[in-house]
């Protein structure tokens, strides 16, 4: 018996300890900003961490090619096999370095191409450059990286000459030794992203019904984005320094990009404060984007109005935040995050904007109708290393408007709907592989978000718990008008999280659009949802008005008719005294 | 008729007349109550300056009247917690700090009674500490009233109308002000630039009581710290 027990505690302390290893904290925010715990949205398992290590990646990528992984894109190839449309995930990931490995003397800048399960496919690191492409103008301007005693950016006319080129050009393409080819190397590449645009002949006018499949590098090192076929993996072409004013101090650095329907090109660059630069798709600049303008208080303004032109030179001149990751939806609004902005004199910070939805306009449209501003954590640590609000370093948004935002402080996934709503918070840091230390990229594919983690090089594969699939599942209802379907999905989860309070608001909706008001707003109130409570209550209100609105009227009138009734039957019976006791 | 039933008699007369007491006492005090509780501070509020005249030469002011006002506005403040509508105040009984609302009310209110009393006596006022926090008292009478009010019709309100609430809010302190304002003028027999002036200085002296305040608050919370330390040095060298 003895022995039985000394096992059975033995077996409840490890049932013990396993339990507390694998319950992380998972939290979100309730209406007035207080920490309230509830499960995460998504989690990820052993099985969705794919690294140099994993079967998958069969030992193709080493750990020097995959040194600092910077930038995930996913891309959904539709192709037509046996006249069936069959969709098909390509996943691009891109390493930079910006040192020479002592071993080997290479400087690793490497593109990497994965299927929709992450099954390597392909590598690259060097493109091939087919100088029958360009003209010699063109060939200037190209840089590319020099892997001599230390890795720099270099012309490509200084690696290759004009006469060597000169002789390559004479030569037929297909007759061409390996020496004769041209290849560029991306130098700190920072930058994926594939899109498909419209063919242009040469007085740039689009031909109908064909399209250029084309890859997209921001190739920092070198200044310049450098876009390739998709299938060739062939330089197209090549985008420098835009030759603008606006560009005549800075440095062009670009370190994303991302492309509209009509082949506009986005570009986030390294120290450009003004926004996000639009260019056209030959590469000539049109303009700032998205401004983030810093927010000056009224003492502020007056203080710069009183002071003199040499007190206005001593204060620090302020800045504008510059953007750090960004994302385009189908529907071609832009995505972006962006650091808080400080406002280096007053010390005030100002977060309310670190995400924005960019319309083709450049204004920025986010709905921000939740409980708070869509800003990742709302309680913050105050001092030491981690202070301060979320930094967010990526973003991803799927095609029914619900966005994901990867913090790096605190390695968290935050999840909103498309009205600005905290859907739910996952991940966070810690020392198990499927932590996120240094998150850099997230990419939603379908339900599932793919993270690419830099300080472990593991990309990380996302799935929804089972609150978090219930609840994207009432969110694309919603999003879709389908109402009913969302108010019962709202309602399960409501029973599997009751302190869930939008999912309240949910239910509430149904129940408005159903014409049970006090149902809607004991939902509403317990949601906290003033706009839609008063919404209710309105309609609720109007409803007793009507049934009650005849008696009261009724009530009135004759209490009226009574009282004149009163009124007259007095006055002639004070007429008739008054007449029998006359006048004095 | 026998003992009895004049016994019944008079113990029935004993009892009608003891009603009747009772009753005329009620109505007494209704009457009271309606004569200092709403007639008077209403013929002050729309009578000012003859109101507060009377309120100081015929002493028709009562003190408990005045600290009946105060618990009103208290009573009503912390009232709000629980029944105002969700479309005005989203507030949380569980968020209620009985001490603190109370204190919200009654720290002004002596504050300002005695950063009044403070300068006035300097600038040669003729009211009393007594009367000064009397008539602030008495000034917070619309204030009562709009609360009253406003807790009503914060339930029937829709967020499109909240503007009238917030209208009737408004209006209570602006009577409020508009209240102590001529009391302040009528106690202290000022001119109108004069009581402006002193109005001023007190809330200048208003902010150096405050100042004052802090700063004890803050010395008094260094020399327990010291305190503390020679009792730890103590402790850890000698025991």
């Amino acid at each position: 018996m003895r022995k039985f027990k000394k096992y059975l505690l033995v077996l409840v302390t490890l049932v013990c300890t396993y339990a507390t290893l694998n319950v992380k904290a998972a939290y979100t925010y309730s209406h007035d900003g207080k920490i309230i715990s509830a499960p995460a949205g998504y989690s990820a398992t052993i099985d969705g961490v794919y690294n140099i290590l994993s079967n998958a990646w069969g030992g193709n990528v080493n750990e020097k090619e995959f040194n600092s992984p910077e930038d995930l894109y996913i891309y959904t190839e539709t192709k037509t096999v046996n006249e069936k449309e069959v969709k098909e995930d390509v996943i691009y990931i891109v390493s930079s370095s910006s040192s020479i490995d002592a071993a080997t003397k290479q400087c690793y800048n490497m593109l990497f191409v994965f299927d929709g399960n992450l099954n390597y496919k392909e590598k690259y690191s060097r493109f091939e450059i087919n100088p029958d492409n360009f003209s010699n103008l063109e060939l200037s301007k190209i840089k590319t990286r020099v892997d001599g005693s230390a890795a720099t950016s270099a012309a490509l006319t200084s690696v290759y000459s004009y006469e060597k080129i000169k002789e390559i050009k004479a030569v037929p393409y297909e007759e061409r030794t390996e020496d004769q080819k041209m290849y560029l190397k991306l130098f700190k590449v920072s930058g994926v992203y594939r899109a498909q645009r419209a063919k242009r002949d040469a007085n740039n006018v689009i031909i109908e019904g064909e399209f250029e499949d084309l890859i997209y590098l921001s190739d920092t090192g070198n200044n310049q984005i450098v876009i390739i076929d998709a299938k060739t993996y062939e330089v197209v072409q090549i985008i420098s320094t835009p030759s603008d004013q606006a560009f005549s101090e800075k440095t062009f650095s670009p370190t994303k990009v991302v492309t509209d329907s009509a082949g506009r090109i986005y570009v986030i660059s390294d120290g450009i404060y003004e926004g996000i630069i639009l260019l056209s798709n030959k590469g000539e600049f049109m303009r700032f984007v998205g401004v983030n303008y810093t927010t000056m208080s009224f003492w502020d303004a007056l203080w710069r109005n009183i002071a003199t032109e040499e007190q206005r030179k001593q204060m620090t001149s302020i800045l504008n935040t510059e953007f750090k990751n960004f994302t385009i939806d189908s529907q071609g609004f832009i995505y972006t995050v962006s650091r808080a902005v400080t406002n280096t004199e007053t010390g005030v910070t100002n977060d309310k904007a670190m995400i924005k939805r960019i319309n083709q306009a450049g204004n920025d449209v986010l709905v921000r109708n939740g409980y708070s501003v869509p800003k990742g954590d709302l309680i913050t640590i105050m001092t030491g290393k981690n202070k301060g609000g979320s930094t967010f370093s990526g973003i991803t948004v799927n095609e029914y408007g619900t966005y994901t935002v990867v913090d790096t402080k605190g390695g968290r996934l935050f999840t909103y709907d498309k009205e600005g709503n905290l859907l739910y918070i996952s991940g966070g840091k810690g020392s198990e592989v499927t932590d996120l230390e240094n998150p850099v990229a997230v990419r939603y594919q379908g339900e599932n978000l793919l993270v690419l983690e830099k300080n472990n090089r593991v990309v990380i594969r996302y799935t929804p718990t089972e609150v978090g699939s219930i609840i994207n599942k009432a969110v694309e209802y919603q999003a879709k008008g389908d109402l009913e379907s969302a108010s019962e999905e709202w309602q399960n989860v409501i029973n599997q999280n009751p302190n869930y309070e939008l999912a309240y608001v949910g239910v509430g909706k149904t129940y408005l659009s159903a014409g049970r008001y006090q149902d809607a707003m004991e939902y509403f109130k317990t949601g906290f949802n003033v706009e839609y409570y008063s919404k209710a209550y309105k309609l609720y209100r109007d409803e007793k008005i009507k049934k009650f609105f005849p008696y009261v009227m009724t009530g009135i009138v004759v209490l009226v008719v009574f009282g004149i009734g009163y009124k007259a039957y007095k006055s002639i019976r004070y007429k008739k005294s008054d007449a029998g006791f006359g006048d004095e | 008729m026998n003992e009895n039933a004049k016994n019944l008699v008079s113990t029935e007369e004993k009892n009608d007349s003891q009603i009747r007491k009772f009753w005329s006492k009620v109505v007494k005090f209704l009457k009271w109550f309606k004569e200092e509780f709403i007639k008077f501070p209403l013929f002050i509020l729309f009578h000012p300056l003859k109101g507060w005249d009377e309120f100081k030469r015929e002493k028709r002011g009562k003190m408990s009247v005045a600290i009946w006002f105060v618990i009103f506005v208290i009573f009503l403040s912390i009232m709000e917690y629980q029944y105002s509508g969700f479309i005005v105040k989203q507030v949380e009984v569980t968020d209620l700090k009985m001490l603190a609302e109370i204190a919200y009310i009654i720290a002004p209110v002596v504050l300002v009674t005695v950063a009044n009393w403070s300068i006035t006596t300097l600038f040669d006022g003729k009211g009393k500490m007594k009367e000064i926090f009397m008539m602030i008292c008495y000034s917070l009478y619309p204030v009562a009233w709009t609360k009253l009010i406003g807790l009503f019709l914060s339930n029937v309100v829709s967020q499109q109308e909240k503007a009238i609430y917030t209208l009737v809010i408004a209006l209570g302190i602006f009577f409020m002000c508009y209240m102590a304002f001529f009391g302040f003028i009528s106690i202290h027999e000022y001119g109108l630039l004069k009581c402006v002036a002193t109005l001023i200085a007190t809330a200048v002296a208003l902010l150096v009581i405050c100042f004052i305040g802090i700063l004890c608050f803050d010395l008094i919370q260094k020399i327990a710290g010291f305190v503390y330390t020679i009792y730890r040095e103590i402790t850890l060298r000698y025991f």
